[in-house]
């Protein structure tokens, strides 16, 4: 055979193989057909290059080899031969006769090949059988040896079906096992959800009326056309009682129920109920019922269950109808509002001590502790300084002032809702900016204290003069020659302003306040979700907590894989090949090689990247040689420690 | 040499009968094919010996995993010229009914052969250490030798005269156990290892070879007190002459022994893959080179056969995983390669008479071998023999028509 002709024959068979599809491609098999037709030497030559690629493993290979070698089975017969000379080797490669050689991965293409290469030895033997002797000894070994049954659907081996009826009634006792423990558990707790649903649907009643119900209706309908004959057109003036209106009421998309005080009870209650419908209830009945069609409930079961998610959803969707959740969000806001503007407004009046703490500067720190006494005198309200707002305005305390600054709080309140969210960004800092100066006293935290401590220097002032003056004393009392009091020259004035605004000076440490974390990360999950991870700055796994809108997209726009497009230029072929052009060859930079699966360009599925598990990466970092080496060694060292501090004495240990 | 060219010389005498008998006989055997007839398998058991009888040729003993005994007639064979296949007629089975548990042996039957010059008698040895004779005629023990060890082999020698010794092989030791007196007489140590393999030699019958998991092969005359003839060597070093010195004669598990028609010459098979042909004369190794042979069989005995046509056309069978290979025993070269097992073959048989060879495989298949079935396949030549010819020769058409290549027109 010419070299040219076997190297095309060895590439056909390589394509055909490599091709990781389920079906041979049609045409190259056609083309190699035509080369082993009628040509005994090119069949031979094929028939090894097909039993080398079945000796590959992976089992996508295998699929494809053992699809070539069924074509051309049925075709020639010294391919026949061929193959059943060898028909050892050929079952243990795609039949898996031998279990201590299983089929190589992917798991699933090779179960395949080996339910199709017995589906085929069937077909081959019944068409073969009489006049090729190994092939009946070959399907009488599997039948009566390997306990093969051709007649299944899918072909077992006698282990096989041990196995799988095995598992099959392991997996039945825990089914009922874990049956019983869910009917218990919705004996249980069945009640609670049809009594939420019940209750939602009572209040929904109590608020609005029901139209629907036809008894009440008919009463309804009957009273109005009763008094409709007389006091309608009398007090209207309508010409004729078959006069009719009619009202339009599907224009009206939204029904609204207006919260009074009448209904605020029964609207809060809905409320609480239909949180606790969708956040607890639905989601229960829901595992429920997935739970029991998996271990196989009874039917009348998962039926109820289905009518009471039924029910409960249906009150919800009324619920929803109602348009109570935005009356709620209106309510809240105005709310919010509210507490802003009474947090807002200045505590002039008050009398409440307060002190402000940490953020202030040392320099303030120690005027506030050196406070002159002749302020303190005459009110109980310490002020460190006088805040800009307050200072401006005529009279802080009236209640025109108050006014004032509310109705700027709503103008600046409507402005942040009428312009978009980009702007918002925009104008928050502008506003910081104008107030900043004033605000920096505002900011600052205000500490209370207890009476006790309003007075504590002055009274202290005195004493520890006292007792400073003392102290030199007594150094002169010593007299002694060479140990004498440094302040010795200073005399009775010599009490010096540092040493005694050290020892009046009272710090209140002030660590801040706790404000609980409310900001999510929400980025999406790949699950649909949100990411529920709450942090001040940072998600562990989604990085720095960022505005995002209802479905996870950052609101501001900027894609925080900024560092991702950047490492893509990088890899950049054309971008890399300028830099090198345009430092006429100082920089020289590494071409990547291209991986071996890209430059085959094939289809098969990568079989490292199947071990490639969270779990194999784990391992590959622990038990890699440098991390044993490095825990072993730490953890003789420790023992050596031990070991030296309870028995270093011992003359025995000692020695070693 | 042509058939015909062979038959006229062999009418004017120009040819020797013997030599054309061997020639026949070894072109046959080249043409050895996977027979229509096959034994009925029953279970799953491995059948690890069977023996044709020497006599006629004619019982095929069986026995294996199963603690079973079966004889089958080969002569059945040619009474019915079919090619739908057919099975060899059972004659007897130890083992078929309830009544027989309480005289079968309780373990693996390791090896069954005939008395060498009567069926009325065989001889089976099991790892339940015990040697049963058996009457053939009423299917029980005449005797029951007890050994206490485990019995990997035994043996029977053909030629004897003046002894009926059985040789059993059990761990480290020959016994030889006496027909006559029903007690194990000798105990002939040497080996430190599992005796795998004994023999009698048919030169002198009064030498025994035997093999064994210390890769010893050791050559005994039990009429000496030091019993220990020779040591077989594999490297022919200096010492190999001495009976005591520690020459090896495989780097492995020695699992079979055999020696040839004249017992001039042992054959021997080991897990070093290897098979080594010995002078027993000189204890030499005579440095055939069979070439690499499989063979995975570590603790147990592999029963492999020879054809004996002379220096010319002696032919070896040796089990070797799931083929059987089939070599020229004094030249080493290799023949051929029978492949039709599908699990590993354990014993082997050869029909000297038909040419008949049989074989067995761990998965209790007993295949039939025949030079026959070639001439039969081969559709051209015809020979009916009994038998309805016509649906013979459409079941062949049929056949012919099936090893007929297929290639469709559209390819």
């Amino acid at each position: 055979m010419e070299l040219s002709l076997a190297q095309e024959l060895e590439g056909i068979i390589e394509r055909l193989v490599t091709s990781g599809q389920r079906q041979l491609d049609k045409p190259l098999l056609k083309k190699l057909k035509l080369f082993c037709k009628g040509n005994d030497d090119n069949l031979r030559h094929c028939f090894q290059l097909i039993i080398s690629q079945l000796h590959k493993d992976h089992a996508e290979v295998r699929l494809s080899a053992f699809q070539i070698v069924n074509e051309l089975f049925m075709r020639s017969h010294l391919f026949r031969q061929l193959l059943l000379d060898m028909f050892n080797e050929y079952m243990d490669l795609t039949m898996e006769v031998d279990f201590e050689n299983p089929l190589p991965p992917p798991r699933h293409i090779a179960e395949k090949l080996k339910s199709d290469s017995l589906v085929a030895m069937k077909a081959w033997h019944d068409k073969y059988g009489i006049a090729y002797s190994k092939l009946a000894l070959a399907m009488h070994f599997l039948q009566n040896v390997k306990k093969i049954k051709f007649d299944a659907a899918t072909p077992q081996n006698n282990v096989e079906r041990q196995v799988e009826s095995s598992r099959n009634a392991q997996r039945q006792i825990i089914n009922g096992m874990k049956l019983d423990k869910l009917t218990k558990t919705i004996d249980k707790n069945l009640w609670e959800i049809k009594q939420c649903a019940t209750e939602i649907k009572n209040c929904l009643l109590l608020l609005v009326p029901n139209f629907e119900d036809p008894d009440e209706n008919l009463k309804d309908v009957i009273l109005e056309s009763e008094s409709a004959t007389s006091a309608v057109t009398r007090d209207t003036g309508l010409p004729r009682s078959g006069y009719s209106l009619q009202i339009d009421l599907s224009t009206i998309s939204k029904m609204h129920v207006n919260q009074t005080q009448d209904n605020k009870a029964v609207i809060d209650r809905t409320k609480d109920l239909t949180i606790s419908a969708h956040r607890i209830y639905l989601p229960r009945i829901r595992s429920w019922i997935s739970m029991g069609s998996k271990c196989n409930a009874p039917s009348a079961l998962i039926k109820q269950l289905i009518d009471v998610k039924f029910d409960l959803q249906e009150a919800l969707r009324k619920y929803k109808d109602l348009n109570l959740s935005g009356a709620k969000d209106i309510g809240s806001d105005s709310d919010e509002s509210d507490i802003d503007d009474f947090e807002e407004v200045p505590e002039a009046g008050e009398n409440l001590k307060k002190i402000n703490g940490k953020k202030l500067t040392p320099k303030l720190n120690k005027a506030k502790a050196i406070v002159p006494a002749s302020s303190q005198s005459d009110t109980n309200v310490w002020k460190p300084m006088k805040t800009k707002t307050t200072s401006d305005s005529n009279d802080p305390t009236s209640y025109q002032h108050a006014l004032e600054i509310q109705a700027k709080k709503r103008k600046m309140h409507e402005q942040q809702v009428k312009t978009s969210s980009k702007k918002l960004q925009k104008i928050i800092p502008k506003l910081g900016k104008k107030r900043g100066e004033t605000t920096l006293y505002d900011k600052a935290p205000v500490v209370s204290f207890g009476k006790d401590l309003l007075a504590w220097d002055k009274e202290r002032e005195n004493e520890l003069k006292e007792t400073l003056m003392m102290g030199t004393a007594k150094e002169y009392d010593i007299g002694h020659r060479f140990w004498s009091g440094t302040s010795a020259s200073e005399g009775d004035a010599g009490v010096s302003d540092a040493a005694l605004t050290s020892l009046t000076t009272c710090t209140i440490e002030f660590t801040g306040e706790f404000k609980p974390v409310t900001r999510c990360c929400n980025a999406p999950l790949p699950n649909g979700r949100l990411c529920p991870r709450q942090d001040r700055y940072k998600c562990p796994f989604h990085g720095k907590i960022i505005e995002r809108d209802a479905s996870g997209n950052p609101i501001d726009g900027t894609k925080p894989s900024t560092s991702q497009s950047a490492s893509s230029a990088w890899n950049d072929p054309e971008f890399l090949k300028d830099i090198e052009r345009s430092s006429e060859g100082k920089i020289k930079l590494k071409k990547k090689k291209q991986s071996r699966q890209e430059k085959q360009g094939i289809g098969l599925t990568d079989l490292k990247k199947i071990h490639d598990t969270s779990r194999s990466r784990l391992q590959k970092k622990i038990f890699s040689a440098g991390s044993i080496k490095r825990v072993a060694g730490t953890l003789d060292n420790l023992d050596d420690k031990r070991n030296r501090d309870k028995f270093g004495n011992n003359f025995n240990y000692a020695l070693n | 040499m042509c058939a015909q060219a062979l038959l006229y010389g062999q009418e004017i005498g120009e040819c020797n009968p013997r030599l054309f008998r061997r020639i026949i006989t070894y072109k046959r055997l080249s043409q050895l094919s996977v027979s229509a007839t096959h034994v009925k398998s029953s279970g799953t058991h491995s059948i690890t010996s069977m023996e044709i009888e020497p006599m006629e040729y004619r019982y095929l003993i069986s026995t294996g995993s199963s603690k079973k005994i079966s004889i089958h007639d080969t002569w059945n064979l040619y009474r019915k010229e079919d090619l739908n296949s057919h099975s060899l007629p059972q004659v007897a089975c130890v083992g078929s009914q309830e009544r027989h548990k309480r005289y079968m042996h309780k373990n693996t039957v390791n090896f069954v052969q005939w008395y060498p010059r009567d069926t009325g008698l065989f001889v089976t040895s099991s790892l339940d250490g015990t040697i049963k004779i058996w009457d053939t005629n009423k299917l029980k023990p005449a005797e029951t030798m007890q050994i206490s060890s485990p019995i990997y082999n035994h043996h029977l020698s053909p030629t004897a005269t003046t002894h009926l010794l059985i040789a059993a092989a059990t761990t480290s030791r020959v016994r030889l156990a006496d027909i006559r007196s029903g007690s194990t007489t000798h105990m002939l140590r040497g080996h430190v290892g599992n005796v795998l393999c004994v023999r009698w030699s048919p030169k002198d019958e009064f030498h025994l070879a035997s093999g064994s998991v210390d890769n010893k092969v050791l050559m005994w005359d039990v009429r000496h007190a030091k019993s220990i003839l020779r040591t077989f060597d594999q490297h022919n070093s200096e010492s190999s002459g001495d009976p005591t010195s520690a020459g090896t004669a495989h780097t492995g598990t020695v699992n079979s022994i055999r020696f040839n028609d004249d017992g001039r010459y042992l054959l021997t098979y080991g897990t070093d893959d290897r098979m080594r042909l010995w002078n027993t004369d000189t204890g030499e190794n005579t440095l055939v080179n069979y070439g690499r042979v499989d063979n995975d069989f570590q603790h147990l005995p592999l029963h492999m056969t020879i054809y004996n046509g002379g220096p010319m056309s002696s032919v070896a069978f040796v089990p070797a995983g799931r083929q059987i290979l089939m070599f020229d025993l004094y030249a080493g070269h290799f023949l051929r390669r029978l492949t039709e097992h599908l699990s590993t073959v354990r014993c082997c048989e050869l029909n000297p008479r038909t040419q008949e060879f049989y074989s067995a495989a761990q998965n209790s298949n007993i295949l039939v071998w025949s030079p026959d079935d070639a001439d039969a396949h081969s559709a051209s030549d015809v020979i009916g023999v009994g038998g309805d010819a016509t649906s013979n020769d459409q079941a062949r058409q049929m056949i012919a028509n099936l090893w007929q290549d297929d290639w469709s027109d559209s390819d």
